[in-house]
């Protein structure tokens, strides 16, 4: 299991030069985000879509980057691990709800263990999670690499993190 | 009317009876017989999954959708064994998968089969028992338009979510618009019938599986092309559909 903490793009400013907007809470972003040029579709991950309806049916609404104007597509790789699409949360849900991200990962967290019961391989799950630093006007990106029991740890690097901010 | 209990024996008398014959070394023409046997339940297992469904039996349907799939890992094993005894090792390697596949289904089919993640376990150790190691592959594909298997709604506007059972059926997105993005070499695949299965060589092109060589092929390439192909069939699992 690995947790690497890296620099980020300035969410909003980014989202602004290809024509978007950053939604209130829970925000999901393409996994081209970084390299889209203005114009071009937002690719999502494949998992964003089960991931929406977990949260919903767990009260936790989340939002996709959208520009309103484009279909978004879906990455769909046939591989063996599960990867989440990337989350953004900014400063002021943070403060608001500081249990969100916690709460959103262990519902993920629950329905990728009972989607792997029975396969006794060791699965990786990959998660993303981008965090507005206000104050210091930087975002930072935790990138999780693990199995999903694991994933609890994640939520912990980003409170000790998020303390920080 | 489904008789729970009458199943459940069946499938008992039959595991009694395929048990036995699940090594390498048994009589292929056993084997074979056995087979009638797992084709046979697996016709009643289905009957009764689709009278579950027409009952609105959710917990029925989904206990016959687990039953189907047991007896299936059981069929696959043997046909497995049977494939590799008659020199089509390529055939018994996917029916390998597919047992894996079936074993992994029944898991998430139902509480009722929650003891099988030690024969999974068995059946993986095969691949090395048996067979060279293999190639994978990976393909990763852009998606425009996600299908619900279930509803066959826009997966992003219904409550049904993948990898789970509904009244005897898993849901699954049926991948539609789909163009392929990348495909890439990895050690661990979703799914191990994609492998690589030939190459070109010096004078033709080789098996990977079985090492023979078929004369005349090369000339598609240079000398050092790779020529790969994968998946000579996918009888188990829809590349465009994922759980």
């Amino acid at each position: 299991m690995t947790i690497t903490t890296s620099a980020y793009v300035a969410v909003p400013a980014r989202a602004a030069e290809l024509g978007s907007i950053i939604p209130a809470g829970l925000v999901f972003l393409p996994a081209n985000f970084e390299s889209a040029i203005p114009g071009e579709d937002f690719r999502f991950r494949g998992e964003a879509s089960t991931v929406t309806k977990l949260l919903a049916v767990a009260g936790i609404p989340v939002n996709r980057l959208s520009t309103g104007q484009q279909r978004p597509a879906f990455i769909h790789n046939h591989s063996h691990d599960w990867t989440l699409p990337i989350i953004f949360v900014g400063t002021e849900l943070l403060k608001q709800s500081p249990d969100i991200l916690s709460a959103a990962l262990g519902v993920i967290q629950d329905y990728v263990i009972d989607l792997f019961k029975g396969v006794t391989d060791a699965r990786t799950i990959t998660a993303e999670v981008v965090i507005e630093d206000r104050r210091a006007q930087q975002y930072k990106r935790l990138t999780y690499e693990g199995s999903p029991e694991g994933l609890r740890e994640l939520t912990g690097a980003i409170k000790a993190l998020s303390r920080k901010i | 009317m489904i008789d729970h209990q009458d199943i459940g024996l069946a499938y008992a008398v039959l595991q009694a009876e395929v048990e036995p014959l699940l090594f390498l070394a048994r009589d292929t023409g056993l084997q074979k017989e056995a087979l009638v046997s797992t084709e046979r339940l697996i016709k009643r297992s289905e009957r009764e999954r689709i009278a579950a469904i027409m009952a609105k039996d959710e917990r029925q349907a989904n206990n016959r959708l687990g039953l189907t799939a047991v007896v299936r890992a059981l069929e696959c094993e043997l046909q497995m064994y049977i494939s590799l005894k008659e020199d089509r090792p390529d055939q018994a390697w996917t029916k390998l998968i597919d047992a894996q596949d079936a074993v992994s289904a029944a898991v998430r089919a139902s509480p009722d089969f929650t003891n099988l993640p030690a024969k999974f376990q068995h059946l993986r150790k095969m691949e090395t028992w048996f067979f060279p190691p293999q190639v994978f592959m990976s393909a990763g594909l852009i998606v425009r338009k996600q299908r619900c298997s279930i509803c066959q709604d826009d997966y992003n506007q219904c409550d049904h979510v993948a990898g789970r059972p509904y009244m005897g059926r898993f849901c699954t997105i049926e991948l539609r618009q789909a163009s392929p993005d990348h495909i890439s070499f990895v050690e661990a695949p979703a799914d191990r019938r994609c492998r690589i299965t030939s190459f070109s060589d010096t004078g033709g092109t080789r098996n990977r599986m079985t090492w023979v060589l078929t004369p005349g092929a090369q000339e598609r390439g240079s000398g050092e092309a790779i020529i790969a192909t994968s998946v000579p069939e996918m009888d188990a699992a829809d590349p465009a559909e994922v759980a």
